[in-house]
């Protein structure tokens, strides 16, 4: 694989944003889509680049041990540079970030597999392609995607009522 | 007929049935009230679960400050790299006697980066400079005074530090003083502070290294020759396969608290930075931060006699560089950097996983570019390696 730039702009955008929903930090899923590309540079050949990327991807983050090392180093990076932290984060409002929060909560709520395939498919990945980055049978990628869906958008709202009702609450 | 599974209508939305899977959904749907409704749902799901995965992209960015933007104090601090660094250039006395007559077209600049250098050396407290820095980067290179305890560290770095003071202060001060500006890379050590000894703790080398880094020598320095020619000409190197064998070259190893650096020429006159960010344990190192800034009036002097020459030499460089070189459009825009200074270098992050140690590889390179330059630099490691097992 020599055509690295290609690659590279092809896909990066899309494997960080997927990488970014699943971990939630842009710079740690900065950091996998590196080691990513990094990997296909290896490779003599790859036959479907964006499923082969995006299972190297999710393989990448479900190291565990890699995981939590990379965690601890994070960590010690934040604290060794937060007093030098000059990028301020762009705005926010307060209800933007409780939506995010929300999201955040009910995504992870999901069952793994039913996860990944939606942040796939979310990403343009076709039936096939999913199939193939999470080993599951083509055939079962709709069945996969319609309880990943659905169980999302019920857990989301049933934290959205939630929180109204607390507000309610605190408001009487 | 059955009613249509829920997957099977998902996969209908989705666009991933045959066409003539498609017909029959489709027939079915349009008798069937419930399945109707299902796929009514449906479309309800994929269109909210598409907009509750977007709120994810809320994450704000900057968590860790990937490269320091430019700072008023960075250009202090920059300036006073200079200083330092042409302090080392000038610094044989021998040198000093014969350039008096050249020095008198003095630049003021270097003027100005003495009187900076010397302005910013009380800022530059021990205690600021022993803790690790890695959003400092940019400023990183006249910070860097370190040493380790010199009964137990190996001090491989000094000795190699004190004989490259020796050669290329005689080279650049010696021999004409063009080749210093001309010949890429430029990498200087300085050996500056040595008036500071009155500290207890002993010193292994004496010395103060300060290395340019590939981004000193691309941003700090305009007139050290980054012509665009000339980057096109890596860029070729690097992403046409037949000239990739061009080997990746140790220019300099200067080491800085808390990090490993090196400095590796991928190309002639294009350098890239590797910053390996190391466990330390603040109570092993000795910091001498304040010793790198003092310059005394002697060396100050030849810091003017240097300036003078050097630099209008190396501007000169760039500038027939810039005559013979395509326009700047003409350089393909950079990918979606991971972190870009304005200047234009690109820093790649990553986690070595043999090491658990976090890498910075920066240049002025696209970031696929850099990834590129990365996977030769670990070839060559791994190369290198195995090489010292095998005597």
């Amino acid at each position: 694989m020599t055509d690295v730039e290609r690659l590279f702009r092809t896909y990066n955008a899309a494997l960080v944003r997927y990488l970014t929903r699943r971990l939630g930090d842009r710079d740690w899923a900065e950091e996998v889509a590196q080691e990513t590309f990094v990997r296909a540079l290896r490779q003599t050949s790859i036959q479907n680049e964006r499923a082969w990327l995006f299972a190297v991807a999710t393989n990448l983050v479900r190291d565990e041990a890699r995981k939590d090392m990379r965690r601890r180093k994070h960590l010690a990076l934040l604290a060794e540079e937060e007093r030098d932290t000059i990028v301020e984060p762009e705005e926010t409002t307060l209800e933007r970030a409780q939506e995010a929060a929300m999201a955040r909560k009910a995504v992870d709520g999901l069952a793994e597999r039913d996860r990944l395939a939606l942040l796939m498919r979310e990403e343009g990945l076709d039936y096939n392609e999913i199939a193939e980055a999470l080993e599951l049978s083509p055939g079962s990628v709709g069945t996969t995607l319609s309880r990943a869906r659905r169980r999302l958008v019920e857990s989301y709202e049933a934290l959205q009522k939630s929180r109204e009702e607390r507000e309610k609450n605190a408001a009487s | 007929m059955q009613h249509l599974d829920e997957g099977v209508i998902h996969s209908w939305l989705d666009g991933a049935l045959s066409a003539e899977e498609v017909a029959r959904v489709k027939a079915h749907v349009d008798e069937c009230a419930q399945c109707a409704a299902a796929v009514a749902e449906a479309r309800g799901f994929v269109a909210a679960s598409s907009r509750i995965l977007t709120a994810l992209d809320n994450v704000p960015k900057g968590v860790v400050p990937e490269v320091a933007r430019a700072k008023p104090r960075n250009w202090a601090v920059w300036r006073a790299a200079a200083a330092v660094l042409v302090v080392a250039l000038g610094s044989l006395a021998v040198l000093s006697e014969r350039m008096t007559t050249r020095g008198s077209v003095a630049d003021t600049a270097p003027m100005s980066a003495v009187s900076k250098a010397n302005a910013s050396a009380p800022d530059q407290s021990a205690t600021d400079t022993a803790r690790p820095e890695p959003s400092r980067a940019v400023v990183a290179a006249p910070r860097v005074v370190m040493t380790k305890p010199a009964a137990t560290a190996p001090a491989a770095n000094s000795p190699r530090a004190a004989a490259k003071i020796a050669n290329q202060g005689t080279v650049s001060g010696v021999n004409e003083s063009l080749s210093a500006a001309v010949s890429p890379p430029l990498v200087v050590t300085a050996d500056v502070g040595r008036e500071r000894q009155d500290n207890a703790a002993p010193r292994s080398a004496g010395s103060v290294q300060t290395a340019l880094s590939g981004r000193v020598a691309g941003a700090v320095l305009p007139s050290r020759a980054y012509g665009i020619g000339e980057t096109q000409a890596a860029r070729g190197a690097l992403s046409d396969p037949a000239s990739a064998p061009t080997s990746i070259r140790v220019v300099d190893t200067p080491r800085v608290i808390g990090e490993k650096r090196t400095l590796y020429e991928v190309a002639p006159g294009d350098t890239v930075l590797l910053a390996e960010q190391l466990h330390m344990q603040l109570d092993t190192v000795v910091v001498r931060g304040t010793a790198a800034t003092r310059v005394d009036t002697s060396t100050a002097r030849q810091i003017r006699l240097r300036g003078a020459t050097s630099m209008p030499t190396a501007a000169d460089t760039q500038q027939k560089q810039a005559a013979t070189s395509p326009p700047a459009a003409a350089v393909a825009a950079a990918p979606a950097p991971l972190a870009q200074t304005p200047n234009g270098i690109t820093t790649i992050r990553w986690t070595d996983p043999a090491t658990g140690n976090v890498m910075r590889l920066s240049g002025r390179h696209s970031a696929a570019e850099l990834l590129e330059i990365r996977r030769r630099i670990e070839q060559q490691r791994t190369a290198e390696a195995a090489a010292k097992k095998k005597p």
